[in-house]
């Protein structure tokens, strides 16, 4: 099995590395499209959402995960990775984000709730069926899928309940961070990309 | 168990954090920041805390701005190596290149002091291309004789003249995702938190609050009482197994 990293050429996706590692999955990097016939696509989130599509549509990295997700190919996006999924952010008004999905992204307003922001920190996710498990979060913004029926579970900070697990064809974004949830995180990525998720 | 005012939930919510302070290639302990012993290698403690389910690892080298060394990026591609939760990296951290390199390295979040009270821009320029949830500033404050807080650099050693919360607004207005407050008077000590430092601090900051130095046993959290910290930073009483991690998490 081979899972290929998005590069933003940013940095700090080192955890996202050690996931694979740990997990015995070959990787490799992906600063710009491939022919290469991998079993999934990992987004990570690095930066900020502009500056991440700047960097995506750069590299020609945009039109490669739109073709990619139109042919059935696994994509795990993670963070700003869910995010960038869809079409716009209160992060920077105004720019596209990969509009794959229909939706928005909104931001956190620590007057309205109990929550500082940024939100840092474990938190209880809820897949339904007697199944919570915690994860870790680091975030300003959370998504807004036109599709409700996409969001498979969620969380609840400072009395707010969001979209932490976006399911949609062959797409599987999280709010969350595996790569930083200990064995959990871990056997969530495995369960997805073993076809079980 | 008297609980005095904290409730369940706010105990279960508080981000539990061991804390690394490092003399390459050593973790270390001193008191006050200084008399420093050696414990052993950072990665194999840092992977037993992982293991045994703390939410972070707090990493903080504490001679780097002292001597005006690099961080070590090998050190710290080790450490992330050995765990499987998040990893904030403290200690010279002098400019987005670097922040870039430690980033690339292995950590999660960066930790700033020294060149943030130099520079205070440099906060916003690694919040701006890493998000104010991967740039931290960490703050080293000292009781002065005529009962001020005063921010301290260098590992604890140089003053700054800058007032603990005047300096705190400061980095939060330039993009700081989070403070992580460590008191010189109580570092090592295991004596208890500097509440009373804390106590000025807890309410105006309006990002995450994580407060260091100090923790012994479990019965030291109690006194935060109803205070808005949202993460507790422990060392020695770690290293020297004074309390473990489940009994901090109950």
């Amino acid at each position: 099995m081979k899972i290929g990293i998005v590069d933003y050429g940013a940095g700090n996706i080192s955890s996202v590395k050690r996931m694979l590692r740990n997990l015995a999955i070959d990787q490799v990097m992906l600063p710009k499209p491939t022919k290469e016939k991998l079993d999934g696509i990992i987004l990570p989130g690095v930066g900020s959402f502009g500056w991440a599509m700047n960097k995506l549509s750069t590299s020609g990295m945009d039109e490669f995960l739109k073709s990619e997700f139109e042919s059935g190919r696994k994509i795990f996006g993670i963070c700003l990775g869910l995010q960038l999924f869809y079409e716009h952010s209160q992060e920077e008004e105004g720019k596209y984000g990969l509009g794959i999905l229909k939706g928005t992204v909104k931001k956190l307003e620590s007057k309205e709730l109990k929550l500082k922001v940024p939100n840092i920190g474990f938190g209880s996710v809820d897949f339904g069926i007697n199944s919570k498990t915690n994860f870790y979060y680091a975030h300003s913004f959370y998504v807004c899928p036109e599709d409700t029926s996409s969001v498979v579970a969620s969380t609840v900070f400072g009395g707010k309940a969001f979209p932490a697990v976006i399911k949609s064809g062959s797409f599987m974004g999280v709010q969350f961070h595996p790569e930083l949830s200990g064995d959990t995180g871990e056997k969530l990525f495995k369960d997805f990309i073993e076809g079980r998720a | 168990m008297a609980t005095a005012g904290l409730s369940l939930e706010s105990i279960m919510s508080i981000r539990k954090i061991a804390r690394l302070d490092i003399k390459r290639p050593y973790l270390i302990k001193g008191y006050h920041m200084e008399g420093l012993k050696k414990l052993g290698a950072p990665e194999t403690f840092a992977g037993e805390y992982s293991r045994n389910g703390i939410d972070e690892v707090f990493y903080v080298d504490h001679v780097a701005s002292l001597y005006g060394m690099k961080p070590d990026l090998h050190l710290i591609h080790k450490v992330c190596g050995a765990i499987k939760v998040p990893l904030i990296v403290a200690g010279g951290i002098d400019s987005l290149e670097c922040a870039h390199e430690v980033f690339t390295a292995g950590a999660d979040v960066v930790a700033i002091n020294t060149h943030a009270i130099h520079r205070p821009a440099l906060i916003r320029e690694i919040s701006n291309e890493y998000g104010s949830q991967s740039t931290t500033v960490h703050i080293d404050a000292k009781l002065q004789k005529n009962g001020w807080w005063e921010c301290y650099t260098h590992g604890g050693r140089e003053h700054t003249g800058r007032e603990v919360k005047d300096w705190m607004l400061e980095a939060i207005s330039h993009g700081a995702g989070q403070i992580i407050l460590s008191s010189v008077d109580k570092d090592g000590l295991m004596s208890g938190l500097d509440f009373e430092l804390i106590e000025i601090l807890h309410s105006s900051c309006s990002v995450p609050f994580v407060v260091s130095s100090g923790i012994g046993e479990r019965k030291h959290l109690n006194a935060l009482g109803n205070m808005a910290v949202d993460g507790i930073a422990v060392g020695a009483a770690l290293h020297y197994k004074k309390i473990n991690i489940i009994e901090l998490s109950r």
